[in-house]
């Protein structure tokens, strides 16, 4: 048996990949439920409902790139980190076409809890002084990503101006 | 510290008259109100990057492409800055 935990997280990699593939408006928990292999009753007992999940969806992946650059060798390479992971994740390109209104609240400052974590996780890895520039730097490619080549000119570029 | 906000607005108020574009023009395309831009350009607004987004879709640029500029203006201006610091410390 998978501990609650593990449960969790495959239940939260399970609603990715239904909004990579038909956006989070369209998304439910049903679907969520098979794809992660557990039942809509496990389903239930983690999230009250697909809000709620997909909160902990964004949550988990702020966690997750936080962690990703914070074992990086250089600033220039967690920043590059970054960006390709937000510029190549198929479930935000997915949201872009269903979704935009959503895509627009992610972006937009507001006193949510998931926007503090992303600001205070900005601040950890890239100190107070640089974190407003290099947030927004993030979340523009959230609306409108980079190519690999752009987002590496960039990221050296802003590492060598700022860090 | 200078605003951020003001160096995205005052690079997107450069990037228009470079391209020779008025402020009904860009804000018509961007879809947001004249009085709206003027303000994002002089830095009085904090727009969200939703709204820069279009803003910058308008100037056929890529907002974190504005930002790294930003990013670069920054540290040219601050150089100086820390030379005098160091000179008198």
């Amino acid at each position: 048996m998978s501990t609650p935990s593990r449960s969790r997280s495959a239940i939260l990699s399970g609603a990715k990949i239904v909004v990579a593939q038909v956006g989070s408006y369209e998304s439910n928990m049903i679907e969520i439920a098979a794809k992660a292999q557990v039942s809509r009753a496990t389903v239930y007992n983690h999230f009250a409902d697909k809000e709620e999940m997909m909160l902990s969806l964004v949550e988990s992946e702020i966690l997750r790139l936080a962690e990703l650059a914070k074992a990086a060798p250089a600033p220039s390479e967690a920043l590059f980190q970054l960006a390709t992971e937000i510029s190549n994740d198929q479930a935000l390109a997915m949201m872009r076409k269903t979704d935009p209104q959503d895509i627009a609240k992610f972006v937009t400052a507001s006193d949510h809890p998931l926007w503090k974590l992303a600001n205070e996780s900005t601040e950890q890895i890239f100190g107070i002084k640089n974190s407003g520039l290099i947030l927004h730097w993030l979340l523009a490619q959230i609306g409108a990503p980079l190519s690999a080549a752009e987002a590496r000119h960039q990221a050296d570029q802003i590492a060598s101006a700022l860090l | 510290m200078s605003l951020l906000r003001t160096h995205i607005g005052s690079t997107l108020r450069a990037q228009r008259v470079a391209q020779g574009r008025t402020l009904r023009d860009v804000a018509k395309s961007a879809r947001v109100s004249l009085g709206y831009l003027s303000e994002v350009e002089r830095g009085q607004k904090e727009a969200s990057s939703e709204l820069l987004n279009s803003i910058c879709t308008a100037l056929e640029l890529q907002l974190s492409t504005v930002i790294t500029e930003v990013a670069l203006e920054l540290t040219a201006s601050a150089a100086p800055q820390l030379t005098v610091v160091e000179d008198a410390a």
